[in-house]
């Protein structure tokens, strides 16, 4: 198993679709963070006007503007929207698409001969969760960090405004440590980038073509966003019940813990049982 | 093997896909988001139906912090054509699509039938949304009318200064627009096709929609299908400046895609 284990990882981090995958990931978190640029040049720029006007009157700060409300998961920048968008895309390119790969090219039926179909289908599992994830969370958490260079650092107060109410997620925590907030949002990211990875191995082979298993989560979750603000719609208010807005740190709509949790495990529960099907039941091709 | 037979073949095999047809729950799931403004509003007609598909959004206050609702159903309408497309020309460049490629003699005619389809596939896929919003203002009673109700787009985008329009007007920003727009993105998708990989090919030109609704510029390809920010509405974006635009997509498209296969390795295609 080690072995196996061991082979995958190092095929799913050593492949051009991942180095791909994080390209388009860096290149969504360098939009947000040039945009973010400008913005605080702005913000910098008035305050020391107000500071040369009024200097007796002026207390510092931002009010509250800050990294906290301009990081990629909260912020409402063109990259930020493509990454709130697209990340499903970002989670299943690095190695979704492996399994119809081999499958076609014989290599499925030459590893499972030497190693069962339940041993692959483990180590397959963990390296497409593990590479989703690494995407995911990594540009999240790439985000967070080359932001910090640049924006100012502020305590969320209530009266600049912030992202974040209550009925969010771990909203205390934002307003008492910010920081262990955006890192506990960067851990969600990582494993919504894992599991959704793992929608991949639900489709099988029944795709002719990889870039049809790399879309299939995005399209699920995309349909399942539009059915979900249909009955929204017909109930008035629901909590988020959406994966593909359920990554956001400061959604417009409350996602409590049993939400995000909830339907992480449900997609998690489809990703594996279908998968270990699809992988382990099925004939050789 | 002449063009006009390369062409029917591709017709034959391109546009009989079941697909087509799992596109019409999709239309329908957009166009439903649109029944709660219909129920209080007597003399809905198709050409609404048909806008609100195809409205887009108000174009955001960029910077000023509030948070951006994106259309779903027009995303869902447009990126629908791109997916639908998506794999035809790189279907062709395998198993069996090769032997024709070989037999049709030309590299030129094969892509240029590939973009004759293309626009064909689009008018097929356009006629799909056309026949759903047709069902559904059918259904709720509204008229089979070419103008639109006013009030019925005030109630979506407060903002925007509605105004009655002639069917010309309506025929021109909420038919050949998103028509063109849909056909000139699909054939570019198309053509970067053959410069990288079909995902790639996917997110950038379902990116220039995100782009295009984002920023409130009539030169980005995308921006033409957004009829809510038309002049006709009082918004920036020109109406011939986005033909323009989406023309010289399609041809843009069709000249590069043409030189590049004309130097494409057809052996290294993967499925």
């Amino acid at each position: 198993m080690k072995g196996n284990l061991k082979s995958e990882l190092w095929k799913a981090f050593h492949n051009k679709m991942f180095l791909l995958a994080l390209a388009v990931g860096l290149l969504m978190s360098a939009a947000n963070i040039l945009q973010n640029s400008a913005t605080v040049a702005e913000m910098t720029e008035s305050t020391l006007r107000l500071l040369q006007k009024d200097p007796e009157r002026f207390v510092g700060g931002h009010g509250g503007f800050s990294l906290f409300m301009l990081w990629l998961l909260i912020n409402i920048s063109l990259g930020s929207l493509a990454f709130d968008f697209y990340w499903p895309i970002l989670a299943a390119l690095p190695y979704g698409w492996s399994y119809l790969k081999e499958r076609r090219s014989g290599v499925y039926d030459q590893l499972v001969t030497r190693m069962g179909k339940k041993a692959y289908f483990r180590a397959k599992y963990v390296a497409v969760f593990l590479s989703g994830g690494a995407v995911v969370g990594g540009t999240a958490l790439f985000d967070l960090l080359v932001n910090a260079l640049i924006c100012p650092v502020e305590m969320p107060s209530i009266a600049g405004l912030p992202p974040v109410f209550n009925g969010h997620f771990i909203s205390m925590l934002y307003f008492r440590n910010p920081w262990l907030f955006c890192l506990a949002f960067c851990g969600l990211a990582f494993l919504w980038g894992g599991v959704t990875g793992t929608l991949c191995l639900a489709l099988g082979t029944l795709p002719r073509f990889q870039v049809f298993v790399i879309l299939f989560p995005y399209l699920l979750y995309y349909v399942w966003n539009m059915i979900y603000f249909q009955i929204l719609q017909s109930f008035g208010s629901l909590p988020l019940l959406s994966p593909l807005l359920l990554i956001q740190a400061a959604p417009d709509y409350f996602n409590p813990g049993w939400a995000i949790f909830g339907v992480m495990g449900l997609v998690a529960l489809l990703g594996s049982v279908i998968g270990y099907w699809q992988v382990t039941r099925r004939e050789f091709s | 093997m002449n063009f006009l037979k390369l062409f029917s073949h591709d017709l034959r095999c391109g546009l009989r896909r079941k697909r087509y047809l799992l596109m019409l729950p999709i239309f329908a799931l957009a166009c439903a988001s649109f029944l709660r403004v219909v129920k209080g509003m007597p003399g809905i007609t198709w050409m609404d139906w048909v806008f609100h598909l195809f409205a887009g959004m108000e174009p955001p206050v960029i910077g000023s912090g509030e948070a951006i609702v994106l259309p779903l159903g027009f995303l869902a309408v447009m990126g629908g054509a791109l997916l639908v497309n998506l794999d035809f020309l790189i279907a062709d460049l395998t198993a069996s699509g090769q032997q024709v490629l070989i037999r049709c003699g030309s590299r030129r005619g094969w892509f240029l039938s590939k973009c004759l389809w293309n626009l064909v596939s689009c008018g097929v896929y356009f006629a799909g949304v056309l026949l759903v919003a047709a069902v559904f203002c059918l259904a709720t009673g509204g008229e089979a009318a070419l103008t639109n109700t006013p009030a019925a787009q005030y109630w979506e985008f407060p903002f925007t200064q509605v105004r009655p329009l002639s069917a010309g007007q309506c025929l021109l920003i909420g038919i050949a627009l998103p028509y063109l727009t849909m056909a000139a993105l699909s054939a570019a998708q198309m053509t970067l096709c053959l410069f990288c990989k079909p995902v790639l090919a996917f997110l950038s030109c379902s990116g220039a929609l995100l782009v295009s609704l984002y920023f409130d510029a009539g030169w980005i390809p995308g921006s033409g299908a957004i009829l809510i920010r038309t002049s006709l509405f009082g918004g920036s974006v020109e109406p011939g400046t986005a033909i323009f635009v989406d023309l010289a997509l399609l041809l843009g498209s069709a000249i590069a895609g043409t030189i590049r296969f004309r130097k494409q390795n057809i052996l290294s295609a993967e499925e």
